[in-house]
């Protein structure tokens, strides 16, 4: 009777065994299918042809492979992975002409959807079009002014930061090199004060904040406060120009309507050593509809709008007044982008700068671009 | 020693993240798993509908049942976002109707928005014959662009691929 039992005994213990045993066979098997560590090859790029003629008759037409980007990335686990985006921008790069760009090139650790943590080159979290720059993301065969002189795209550095989605928001918090404020002007405001990762002075971080929410589908509201004291100097003495970033942005997309607005300000704590500007502040609106939404012609065919307005020396604590209108334009631009497929986009625009004081500028732009 | 063996099956893996969302929808049903080698012609077909490939080699599936009647299926499957995998799980009707969407595994931060669930509901009441397009039947994420079109282009390859496989299913639970 008690080998009986005992034999019942293994026979359970062996069938409960084996049961545990496929079961997590099973299981860890679907866990290891649906991970391998690997890598991966994306990019893009764009061509553009580009027609402007003043006031004056003064005209240019210019055909450019304005950029050409490869992305290389590696997934080491699910939480560890790194990513590079290597960028040659004008075909070719000889005697200061042309760029070659090393623009991401980080380590990524996610943790969870809470919180992660990035290391190396990075893009600050600054605008729409900062850290999402493809050619198919925005209209427009150019970038919009306003990222260009407000929001220095593309921008990007070495530095560290972390992010996540808590209770409906993303955030995401960067620290990375700072501006060289000695190359702040009224024309250009801060752009050329990016170091771009080389050699970069270390002595004045740059600490970038983002917010982000998407509540309604098809929206998202967001904003970005960026901050450091830029090393200048200012009659000979070495100085630091508290200088800070605000932005807010939102973008629509549903049944078609393509809605975009971004607004932004820079701020210096030291005018005097940005020639008496005190600000520079702009925005852009765009409004656009895809037509294949509504006639069967196949992709997206999308007419658009923008209105756009950037001064680059918004306000000053100087005496003389000319210098805010000397550095306003407004402009408008029409455009139709065409995409037989959400990877590859045809565009066209035509428009008018006009700078406050100066000479109107038409312009007319073709082009092509490509992700993946 | 076999409560030893089992323990590891009771962490989170992605098959108990995927079974626990099921009964989340269906308290009262039990599941049944099965993965099977995807079927060479339905898989072509599924790829050419929705102009993506398969990135696993077999099919992922829950039976779900209730009162010997089979309510519910369940699929798990893998997109490529902009680095990383994407994991997700569908539940269909008996009709293949999607009842559910769930991001089982996001891990990256681009596109990190698709896990949203706020999104992921439009794909309720979504047929194997609807055209699952950005821009028309289906809102976009700003910033997730790349793992939006990625899983919107799985939904409709794992919805036309259950369609096409839907017969032998019923004969495995006749047998």
């Amino acid at each position: 009777m008690k080998s009986l039992q005992l034999m019942v005994l293994k026979v359970l213990t062996l069938i409960i065994l084996l049961t545990g045993l496929t079961i997590a066979e099973d299981f860890s098997a679907i866990e290891s299918s649906f991970f391998q560590p690997s890598s991966q090859i994306g990019g893009y790029g764009e061509m553009h042809y580009n027609q402007s003629i003043d006031e004056n008759g003064n005209s240019s037409a210019n055909l450019d492979f304005h950029r050409f980007v490869l992305f290389y990335s590696h997934a080491w686990s699910e939480k560890w992975s790194f990513k590079s985006e290597i960028e040659l921008e004008h075909n070719f790069v000889r005697n200061g002409q042309g760029e070659l760009e090393l623009e991401q090139a980080f380590v990524d650790y996610h943790h969870s959807a809470g919180f992660g943590f990035q290391a190396g080159v990075l893009l600050p979290s600054v605008g729409l079009i900062n850290e999402y720059h493809e050619p198919p993301l925005f209209f427009g065969v150019e970038r919009p002014t306003y990222s260009k002189y407000i929001i220095p795209t593309t921008w990007f550095g070495n530095g560290a930061s972390i992010y996540g989605s808590l209770k409906g928001f993303d955030y995401r918090v960067v620290v990375m090199e700072g501006l060289d404020g000695t190359k702040f002007s009224p024309s250009s405001g801060i752009r050329s004060g990016r170091q771009k990762g080389y050699k970069s002075d270390a002595t004045h971080p740059l600490v970038n904040l983002r917010l982000d929410t998407r509540q309604i589908n098809g929206l998202v509201v967001g904003g970005s406060f960026s901050t450091m004291q830029a090393p200048d100097t200012l009659n000979g003495i070495s100085i630091t120009n508290p200088t800070s970033l605000a932005e807010l942005h939102a973008q629509f997309s549903s049944a078609g309507i393509y809605l975009t607005t971004e607004f932004g300000q820079i701020s210096y704590g030291e005018p005097a050593a940005v020639n008496t500007v005190s600000s520079a502040r702009g925005y852009y609106v765009d409004l656009g509809y895809d037509l294949g939404n509504i006639f069967p012609i196949g992709g997206q065919w999308i007419p658009w709008f923008r209105y756009s307005d950037v001064n680059t020396a918004a306000s000053t604590n100087g005496s003389d007044e000319n210098i805010i209108s000397d550095h306003h334009m407004t402009e408008w631009l029409v455009g139709l982008q065409i995409k037989p497929i959400s990877e590859i986009v045809f565009k066209l625009d035509y428009g008018k700068t006009r700078p406050e004081n100066g000479s109107v500028t038409t312009s007319f732009n073709m082009g092509v671009g490509y992700m993946f | 020693m076999p409560l030893m063996l089992v323990i590891p099956v009771s962490g989170a893996n992605l098959g108990e993240d995927a079974e626990k969302a099921i009964t989340d929808i269906f308290p009262n049903a039990s599941l049944h798993f099965e993965s099977q080698p995807l079927q060479q012609t339905a898989k072509t077909k599924a790829e050419q509908a929705a102009k993506q490939r398969f990135s696993l080699d077999k099919l992922f599936i829950w039976q779900v049942r209730q009162n010997n009647e089979t309510i519910a299926y369940a699929l798990m499957d893998n997109v490529v976002g902009k680095v990383q995998p994407i994991t997700y799980l569908v539940v269909y009707t008996n009709d293949l109707d999607i009842r559910h969407v769930q991001v089982l595994r996001y891990r990256e931060q681009i596109g990190g928005a698709v896990q949203n669930q706020q999104w992921l509901k439009q794909f309720r009441g979504t047929s194997p014959e609807s055209s699952f397009e950005r821009g028309k039947d289906v809102d976009g994420i700003t910033g997730a662009t790349i793992s939006v079109d990625a899983l919107i282009s799985g939904l409709k390859r794992m919805s036309v691929y259950l369609s096409l496989i839907k017969e032998e299913l019923e004969f495995y639970e006749e047998k």
